[in-house]
C-alpha cells in the first residue's frame, strides 16, 4: 500500500522516499509482531488456567505450567515494544498539545523537528543502552532464575522494538525537516465493524 | 536538593508544555537529572530499569485487560446493554438516562478502563437518548461522570499501573475500589433523579410517566443482558471462584469477549485486524508512559528526593484535612492536562 503514489510520503522523492517507506513497512510488520506476543500471552495465561482447573480432576496433569508468568512477562515486554513504532507514527502516543496548537504552520514544523530531534536523541541512547544490556547477557551468559531460561533472547526482541522506534523517530524527523506530513492517520485501527 | 528539586520541575514543565510525547518526558527528565548530579554508569541502570518494568510480572493483566476492551468495542454489546437496561430505567424517575449510569457501572465490573467504559456504553446510549429527545447536555454528562467507574469498580487499568508504581498490593486497591464505586454510581443515580425533578424539560415529554413493560418484555431485556453478565462472570467470577488469579482471569476475559464477538458473528477479518492494531497501540501507548514514569520515579528515588519532599511537607506541619485538599488541588490541575 505504501508503494501507491498517493501513499503518506508522496511528496518526497527518490532515496529520502524509499528510506521513509521502508521504515513505515517495517513499522506495521513490527505492530503485527506485538499483536502476535499479545495473542500468544492471552493463550499461555489460559492454558495455566486449564492445566490447573484440569489437575484437580485428573492427577495426571501437572499443577501448573512452571513458565507460564515469566514467558508472558516476556511476551508482554514484546507486545509493549513491538507497537511503539507503528503508534508513533499513528499519532497514539500521548503528548500535551495546547503551545503546539497555537503556533503558526512554520514555527510548528520548526517545533516539531526540535521534538523529533529530542526523540531520536533519547531513544537513541535507550537503544545503545538496550543493546550493550543485552550483549553483556549474552557474553556473561545470564539466565533467568525461576527457569534458567537465556535472558538475552527476550532482551533481544525488546531491543530490537526499542531499535525500530529509533528508526520511526529518526524517519519522523526527516519528515519535519522536508515539511512532510507526520503522521499516518491511516495506520490507525478502524473504530467499529458495525 | 533546592537545585535538584528545581531542575526536575524546570525539565519536567518545559518537556510537557513543549509537546514532547508523555513517555518521552518522564523518562528523559529522569535521565538527564541522574547525567547531571549523579556519576554512575547511566546506560546500564537505564537498561536495567526499563527491563525490570517491561517485564513486571504484576502487570501481566494489563495488555490482557487492553485486549479484551478493544474486542468487546467492536461487538454488539453497546446495544444489548442500552436493550437489556433500558425497561428498567424507565422505571425510575430521570428515566433512561440511568442506562448512562448502570451501564457504566455494568461495563465497569468487566473492564478496566474508562475511555473504553465510556466508548462502549455511551457508542449507542448518546445517539439513543438524543433521538428520544432527552437533554444533550445531562446525556453526555451523565456519561462523562459515570465513565469514571471504570478506574474505580475493579478490575481497574489505572489500579494495575498505581499498585506496580507505587508498590502497593493491588488486590487491596481492587478491593478497596468497590464501596467508592458502588457509592459514586448511586449518588450519579440520585442526582440525575434530583435533577430531573427539578427540571422535567430535561426528559421528553412522552416519556415522564412510568411505563411498566410486559412481563416477556422484562424477559427478552434479561437475555439482552446475557453477554453482559457472562463477561462478569468470566473476569470477577473466575477470581472469587478461585479458578484464576486477577491477571489469568484477564485472559479468561480475552477468551469471553471472543466467544462473545462470535456468537454476535462480529469476528471478521477487518475485526481482527482492527482489534490486533487497536491493542497493540493502546498497549505501547501505556507502557511508554508506565516506562518514563518508572524511570523518573526510580531517578528520583535515587537522588533522595521523595524523602526531601516528605520532609518539606512534614514540616509545613500541615493538618491531614489541609494534606489531602493540597494533594486534590495538585491533582486537579496536573489532570487538566493528563489523563
Amino acid at each position: 500500500m505504501s508503494t501507491t503514489p498517493a501513499g503518506p510520503n508522496a511528496a518526497a522523492t527518490g532515496l529520502l522516499r524509499t528510506v521513509l517507506d521502508g521504515i513505515d513497512r517495517l513499522g506495521r510488520l513490527d505492530g503485527w509482531l506485538g499483536a502476535a506476543c499479545l495473542f500468544a500471552l492471552a493463550c499461555l495465561m489460559l492454558a495455566e488456567v486449564a492445566v490447573r482447573a484440569l489437575s484437580d480432576i485428573f492427577p495426571w496433569v501437572p499443577a501448573d505450567i512452571p513458565v507460564a508468568w515469566e514467558y508472558g512477562s516476556y511476551l508482554m515486554a514484546g507486545a509493549f515494544t513491538f507497537g511503539a513504532a507503528m503508534t508513533l507514527r499513528a499519532g497514539g502516543h500521548i503528548r500535551v498539545t495546547l503551545v503546539l496548537a497555537r503556533l503558526s504552520a512554520a514555527a510548528r514544523r520548526w517545533f516539531e523537528t526540535v521534538l523529533a530531534a529530542l526523540g531520536v536523541a533519547f531513544t537513541g541512547f535507550l537503544a545503545y543502552a538496550m543493546i550493550r544490556f543485552t550483549w553483556q547477557s549474552f557474553d556473561s551468559g545470564r539466565t533467568s532464575i525461576s527457569s534458567d531460561s537465556p535472558l538475552w533472547i527476550p532482551q533481544a526482541l525488546v531491543t530490537f522494538g526499542i531499535c525500530l522506534l529509533l528508526m520511526q523517530f529518526i524517519a519522523r524527523l526527516l519528515q519535519a525537516l522536508f515539511g512532510l506530513p507526520l503522521e499516518d492517520l491511516g495506520m490507525r485501527a478502524g473504530s467499529s465493524a458495525e | 536538593m533546592l537545585i535538584v528539586v528545581l531542575t526536575l520541575f524546570v525539565v519536567l514543565f518545559a518537556f510537557l508544555a513543549g509537546g514532547l510525547w508523555i513517555g518521552w518526558t518522564l523518562a528523559a527528565t529522569g535521565t538527564v537529572l541522574l547525567a547531571i548530579f549523579r556519576d554512575i554508569p547511566l546506560d546500564k541502570l537505564l537498561a536495567q530499569y526499563a527491563w525490570n518494568i517491561l517485564t513486571t510480572q504484576e502487570l501481566l493483566a494489563l495488555p490482557l485487560f487492553i485486549l479484551m476492551g478493544e474486542i468487546l468495542f467492536r461487538t454488539r454489546l453497546s446495544q444489548s446493554l442500552f436493550r437489556g437496561l433500558a425497561p428498567w430505567a424507565a422505571l425510575l424517575p430521570g428515566r433512561l438516562l440511568h442506562v448512562n449510569v448502570i451501564g457504566c457501572t455494568i461495563f465497569a465490573a468487566i473492564s478496566g478502563s474508562s475511555a473504553a467504559t465510556t466508548q462502549v456504553v455511551g457508542r449507542i446510549s448518546i445517539s439513543e437518548l438524543t433521538k428520544r429527545g432527552y437533554s444533550r447536555d445531562v446525556a453526555v454528562g451523565s456519561l462523562a461522570g459515570a465513565g469514571t467507574l471504570g478506574f474505580l469498580i475493579p478490575p481497574s487499568n489505572i489500579m494495575i499501573i498505581y499498585g506496580v508504581l507505587g508498590d502497593v498490593s493491588i488486590a487491596k486497591l481492587f478491593t478497596a475500589g468497590f464501596i467508592p464505586g458502588f457509592l459514586l454510581a448511586t449518588s450519579f443515580m440520585v442526582w440525575i433523579m434530583v435533577h430531573t425533578a427539578l427540571r422535567p424539560g430535561l426528559v421528553p415529554p412522552g416519556e415522564r410517566r412510568i411505563k411498566v413493560a410486559s412481563a416477556a418484555e422484562y424477559l427478552a431485556s434479561l437475555r439482552e443482558l446475557g453477554p453482559a453478565i457472562f463477561l462478569i462472570l468470566c473476569v470477577l467470577g473466575s477470581i472469587y471462584g478461585g479458578i484464576a488469579t486477577p491477571s489469568e482471569a484477564a485472559a479468561v476475559g480475552v477468551m469471553g469477549a471472543f466467544i462473545v464477538s462470535g456468537l454476535q458473528r462480529e469476528l471478521n477479518p477487518t475485526a481482527l485486524r482492527n482489534i490486533a492494531i487497536g491493542s497493540v497501540q493502546t498497549c505501547a501507548m501505556i507502557a511508554m508512559i508506565v516506562l518514563g514514569a518508572s524511570i523518573l520515579g526510580s531517578a528520583t528515588a535515587f537522588l533522595g528526593i521523595p524523602a526531601a519532599v516528605a520532609e518539606f511537607v512534614g514540616g509545613l506541619g500541615l493538618s491531614p484535612l489541609l494534606l489531602i485538599a493540597a494533594l486534590i488541588a495538585f491533582y486537579l490541575i496536573l489532570g487538566c492536562f493528563l489523563d
